[in-house]
């Protein structure tokens, strides 16, 4: 199943939940992969509530590359900063993670933002393979 | 400087409760006879703590407040509060030790001392360089520091990497073999204790290999060895799926408990200690299958497999005589508690005694102080109110605790009989 028509789903599944909490429904009804994707790969380090760990691994809640531009954050994920100059605020690098699909990174990216950044936008698969064709054309 | 401290009327209280004193104090929940008073609260973002021969506390801060990593502190009236603080050094970091009228203080690469004159509790000398030039690292930078009183000042510099993997921390990528990273990390180095203008490179000599990250360290001085409890290895199951769950990480491995001797070599990063089954396992990165013993012969074992991804931050030996027998020459080990048990609840995040006799223990490890997170079973380790991450002995027998999180100074005391 496309998660590209799932997100085009959105907007109708909002009308149809409204009853629930927001934050609820766009985590769980429209997101479920992105979620699947953030507990297998992220939420080690960056914990369940987003909040990262002191000193260690920083705190999406506070984020502003989660806020900023989905394409930014596509390339940091797909790049990482274990191969930079080895040193940063936080103790620990970020792992890189090309394996991914397009699909998995942008249903990823849309959880992210939603559930940590405040957003309700939904991150489009072609914006995600842009940016890993320019990372290695 | 504010410095604010719990009541003032309320503190009397603190004394003499036999039981604990959870009303007070931050809800620290101790053994029957023992009481905790705040000593100091918001001080910074502490680390390591100690304290000089006339009980002054001196705390190291990881993150300078004000422009200042050094926070000391005195109770000039005796009533278990500091009512003088001082704040000063431009650096940042974790290691602090008092030896030899000098307050010693390490930042992520240099070792400084400051020479303190009797009656001062800010130095006025200038501070000098000890051991400069420390490899520049991202993780596990600290540099816990400690001495034997025999002339050695010791310096656990940790493992760059997780696993010396290359990149780090990276689903699927085998370990570097052999690991370059132990040439100048992963173990603990031995320097001369008085000498100021050392070098790393120069000076310094690789005592013990194999530990990946041995922020607690502590010289048994009954004995005559060097301890330290290690930070074991994180992420097991989202690095090597197949072979972990979720269960298994938050399970393994062991938070190991060494008696370091010269050229001991712990197994870091080829071996890990198997809580479960009590061996040493190969290690996934190097071939291994998350089930067989190293049989290599080649790495000691721990004294004592502390729970996984408890986090010992500081150790020390209890050498006072206030605290009831069991507790005499114990080890004191202050886990800062957990990160890598999600997306299981949290653990650790409290004080233990491990009773020793000697240099080995005599007997099973024991929850010594508890109730610093405020809260169980939470699984985000920014709900914990407060972290346990450093202690010291004063030399009324009192033990220090420093907080990570608010910068709280505990000092606990014995009055049972």
């Amino acid at each position: 199943m496309s998660v590209f028509v799932v997100f085009k789903v959105v907007p109708l599944l909002a009308l149809l939940t409204l009853a629930q909490p927001l934050a609820a429904q766009s985590a769980q009804a429209a997101d479920g992969d992105g979620e699947a994707v953030y507990k297998k790969h992220c939420l080690v380090c960056h914990q369940a509530d987003g909040g990262g760990v002191p000193n260690m691994q920083p705190s999406l809640l506070t984020s502003e590359m989660v806020k900023g531009d989905p394409q930014d954050l596509a390339f940091f994920i797909l790049t990482g900063t274990a191969e930079g100059d080895g040193t940063g605020d936080y103790d620990n690098a970020m792992p890189s993670f090309p394996m991914l699909s397009d699909e998995e990174v942008a249903a990823l990216l849309t959880y992210v933002r939603r559930a940590f950044g405040g957003l309700d936008d939904s991150v489009e698969i072609q914006d995600v393979a842009d940016v890993r064709k320019a990372i290695a054309p | 400087m504010p410095l604010s401290v719990l009541p003032r009327t309320l503190l009397p209280l603190a004394f003499g409760l036999s039981v604990s004193t959870y009303a007070l104090a931050a809800d620290l929940v101790l053994p029957e006879g023992f009481s905790a008073k705040v000593f100091a609260d918001n001080v910074g973002q502490a680390r390591h703590i100690t304290v000089s021969p006339s009980g002054d506390v001196y705390v190291r801060l990881n993150s300078r407040k004000d422009g200042s990593g050094v926070v000391a502190l005195r109770d000039s009236d005796g009533d278990g509060v500091a009512d003088k603080t001082e704040y000063f050094d431009d650096t940042d970091g974790t290691g602090i030790a008092y030896h030899n009228n000098y307050l010693y203080v390490s930042s992520d690469t240099t070792v400084y001392r400051y020479a303190l004159k009797k009656g001062e509790l800010k130095p006025t000398a200038k501070r000098e360089t000890v051991i400069a030039d420390f490899p520049r690292q991202r993780s596990h930078a600290s540099k816990p520091l400690v001495f034997d009183g025999q002339g050695n000042l010791y310096v656990t510099i940790g493992a760059p990497s997780n696993a010396c993997q290359k990149p780090d921390r990276q689903p699927g990528v085998k370990g570097q073999d052999p690991c370059p990273e132990l040439e100048k990390g992963g173990g603990i180095w031995q320097f001369n204790a008085d000498k100021a203008g050392q070098t790393f490179a120069k000076d310094g000599k690789r005592y013990a290999t194999g530990i990946r990250n041995g922020l607690a360290i502590a010289w048994n001085a009954s004995v005559n060895d060097l301890y330290s409890v290690q930070h074991g290895r994180d992420q097991l199951n989202t690095l090597w799926p197949d072979l972990y769950n979720d269960r298994d990480n938050a399970e393994l491995p062991a938070e190991e408990l060494f008696r370091v001797t010269a050229n001991s070599d712990f197994g870091w990063p080829y071996t890990y200690y198997d809580t479960r089954t009590s061996q040493r396992v190969r290690a996934p990165e190097y071939g291994g299958d998350g089930k067989t013993a190293d049989t290599s012969g080649k790495f000691g074992d721990p004294l004592v497999a502390f729970p996984a991804h408890w986090g010992p931050n500081d150790m020390v030996f209890y050498t006072g005589t206030a605290f009831p027998a069991d507790y005499q020459g114990a080890a004191l080990i202050a886990f800062h508690g957990s990160w890598n048990r999600a997306p299981l609840p949290q653990a650790g995040y409290q004080v233990v005694v491990q009773p020793m006799k000697d240099g080995k223990p005599s007997g099973p490890w024991q929850t010594f102080i508890n109730g610093f997170a405020g809260k169980d079973g939470f699984t985000s380790p920014t709900a914990a109110e407060h972290r346990p991450t450093g202690l010291a002995v004063g030399p009324d027998g009192a033990v220090y605790v420093a907080d990570s999180v608010k910068g709280r100074i505990w000092k606990i005391i014995y009055s049972g009989q």
